[in-house]
């Protein structure tokens, strides 16, 4: 498996196990169009995200209102400049 | 905020995904439940956070032994704590029915008769606030008054519950702050905000009773690190103050409280014995060859031994089972000096060749106890998971961890809270009496003969034998200060000098009304070549821990009066340099060995002239 499938499948499970086994979540969902994306899910799942890839996300992160794909975007930005 | 990840979660994601796929929600939760009660990371919570949630969907809820209402108030954004919380009540096998207040709202919601607690009608209310609560400055002039009003603030709550709503208030401790701008200066100012808070913590326990239920966050923060503890980007985002494994460590043991209260805490600890209780096997080894007492591997054995012994005085029972014939099972408690724990701090000795789980039936049965009443511990993980498949009520701990870890791995068990526990409860043996330091006493003493006198060092100073080769060898490979010559030796050449002709080989295992040292000293002294009348000093050596007690002198005193015996006229004895070693540089001149006549750096000690050496401060046990 390459680095990049390996980068979205643990991104989705990530996003999976805090929001939900049974949501197909597409890039453009968020916490509009996600049932359970609440602001408490929502910093899980930074921390998650922060725990998996092993970054650190910047602290604005946690208040900010994104969409899966634009959180993805951020991750792939942080993983590389680390 | 920061973790890091485990390598094997995605393992066990994929099996609990498939479980919970084929709805055996039950079975992927026996494999989620040791890590809640464990120290489980944030995807093993997540996991089962989710997992409760499909089931429930399903139908299925976690198997719980007991109901409660809990009413949480927090002073802080509690959510994060609500949900952590009901996860690990579930995991104790408590089914917490939730009430969380909205935050800030301590006051109100316990004085007002129409709040929603006051509707909700709990059995248990949490206080969980922080030290930011606390109207504390940096530096208090007035801090006996401040601290008046804190304890009047959080006591006329308790009352508050405890009057209105018939419920058991559980406190959350103040949790000492680690920054601050006074530094090292804040320990020695009674008014500085961490004595202040401190001090609280102290008077609300003392004001606790047995009323109230404490959780000593304190406590729990310096256990994992109070820079881990705090999260400020948490804190100033959402007004939650916790690290998800602050969260975490928080929720289980504010669980294992709850538990304790309402009954569910384990009554009997029942433990295997190989390479559980010490180290080997009985049957191959013997009493006196399993490891416990001496040497780095038998000092954490002994030291498993007395927290287990110190458990069992708090009111656990203790109970073995094992696999072995039933004399050899025992034979260590009764002929092994080094062993703390004895026959009679068991309440049940199960050790024939049954399986483990049909053992741990008749120990629950001849306690009068059920089986969730029971832990069973076990290096082996297979007996484990043969118990744990057998009697799903028994919970297990799986201790195939290194020795030096046996004691943290059974201290971080949720199973063990007691609700509360006078000093009547406590057996009053005498090794609990007279707690004082050894530091207090050395300066309460007048002198340093009162000071080993009060010490009440009694030592055993036996030939060297198959039991005690590996540890004097060792002694003599790892002892770098009070060691006269620096010698080093393999177990195989220890032993041919112990079988040489006219030698003396002793080692001294030496305890105090403190501690049981174990073997902290040797000697090795061999016929002279030249002269067999001189008694040569090979090795002389004390470990580090019991340096300045005048335990080379009683070394010497059984060695002299051997000697005298023998026949020898003189013992011999040089002092090697070696880099740590220069406090014994006139240890023989101090001994009372003279220059020996025309040859430098070797001193004598004449026996016939001066006797044997007399030791004043340790006595001899048999």
């Amino acid at each position: 498996m390459s680095v990049a499938q390996d980068f979205d499948r643990i991104f989705d499970e990530v996003l999976e196990d805090i929001l939900g086994w049974d949501l197909a979540i597409g890039d453009d969902d968020g916490s509009g169009t996600v049932e359970g994306w609440d602001s408490l899910s929502h910093v899980r799942l930074i921390h998650a995200l922060e725990t998996r890839f092993a970054i650190r996300l910047p602290d604005a992160a946690l208040l900010d209102e994104p969409t899966a794909g634009s959180l993805k975007r951020l991750v792939r930005e942080q993983l590389a400049a680390s | 905020m920061h973790e890091t990840a485990t390598a094997d979660g995605t393992a066990l994601r994929t099996t609990v995904r498939a479980l919970a796929g084929e709805r055996r929600h039950e079975e992927a939760w026996r494999l989620l439940r040791p890590l809640l009660v464990g120290d489980g990371d944030a995807d093993a919570w997540e996991l089962a956070r989710t997992l409760v949630r499909n089931g429930a969907a399903a139908g299925w809820a976690p198997p719980s032994e007991r109901q409660i209402r809990l009413a949480i108030l927090c002073s802080y954004e509690g959510a994060e704590l609500t949900s952590h919380l009901q996860l690990a009540c579930q995991a104790l096998r408590i089914d917490a029915t939730l009430y969380a207040a909205p935050f800030g709202q301590l006051e109100q919601e316990v004085l007002d008769p129409s709040s929603g607690l006051a509707a909700f009608e709990p059995t248990h209310v949490l206080i969980a606030p922080t030290a930011f609560d606390l109207d504390f400055p940096q530096l208090a002039e007035d801090g006996a008054q401040l601290l008046d009003l804190e304890l009047s603030r959080w006591q006329q709550l308790w009352d508050g519950i405890a009057t209105t709503f018939g419920a058991r208030v559980v406190q959350h401790s103040f949790v000492v702050p680690d920054e601050s701008p006074l530094g090292h200066l804040e320990l020695r100012l009674a008014g500085s905000r961490a004595s202040l808070v401190r001090e609280l913590n102290a008077r609300l326990g003392a004001a606790a009773g047995s009323s109230v239920l404490l959780v000593d966050c304190e406590r729990l923060a310096a256990r994992i690190g109070k820079q881990r503890w705090f999260d400020p980007r948490l804190w100033h985002a959402m007004r939650q103050p916790f690290s998800y494994a602050a969260l975490r460590l928080l929720a289980r043991e504010t669980a294992a409280v709850l538990a304790g209260d309402v009954g569910l805490s384990a009554r009997c600890l029942v433990l295997d014995l190989d390479n559980t209780l010490w180290g080997g096997l009985v049957g191959e080894e013997g009493p006196q060859g399993v490891a416990v007492g001496d040497g780095p591997e038998g000092e954490a054995y002994a030291a498993f031994q007395e927290y287990l012994r110190d458990l069992g005085r708090r009111g656990m029972l203790l109970a073995v089972a094992s696999k072995n014939d039933a004399e050899a099972a025992r034979a260590p408690f009764q002929e092994n000096p080094k062993m703390r724990l004895r026959l009679d701090d068991f309440s049940a000795f199960v050790a024939d060749w049954r399986r483990k789980p049909e053992q741990l039936v008749e120990i629950a049965q001849k306690l009068g106890l059920g089986l969730d009443a029971l832990v069973f511990a076990d290096d082996n993980p297979a007996e484990c998971a043969e118990v744990a498949a057998a009697l799903p009520a028994v919970d297990t701990l799986v201790l195939d961890v290194p020795s030096s870890e046996l004691i943290r791995t059974v201290a971080a068990s949720l199973r063990f809270e007691l609700p509360s526990l006078t000093i009547d409860d406590v057996a009053r043996r005498s090794s609990y009496q007279g707690r004082a330091s050894a530091e207090t006493l050395r300066t309460g003493a007048a002198s340093l003969e009162d000071f080993w006198r009060s010490l009440e060092m009694r030592a055993r100073v036996e030939d060297i034998n198959e039991g005690s080769l590996e540890r004097a060898a060792q002694l003599t490979q790892k002892t770098n200060q009070f060691n006269l010559t620096l010698v080093r030796r393999t177990v195989d050449e220890v032993r041919s000098l112990v079988a040489g002709p006219s030698t003396i080989c002793k080692t001294l295992a030496l305890e105090d009304r403190f501690a049981q040292h174990g073997i902290v000293g040797l000697v090795l002294a061999v016929p002279s070549p030249e002269t067999p009348t001189v008694l040569l000093l090979d090795t002389l050596l004390l470990s580090c821990r019991v340096i300045g007690r005048t335990a080379e002198t009683h070394l010497l005193s059984h060695v002299s009066g051997i000697a005298l015996g023998m026949g020898y006229k003189r013992l011999r004895g040089s002092y090697v340099e070696g880099p740590r070693n220069t406090l014994v540089a006139d240890l023989l001149p101090r001994l009372g060995f003279e220059p020996a006549t025309g040859q430098d750096g070797v001193w004598d000690y004449d026996l016939t002239m001066h006797g044997q050496l007399q030791s004043d401060y340790i006595e001899d046990v048999r």
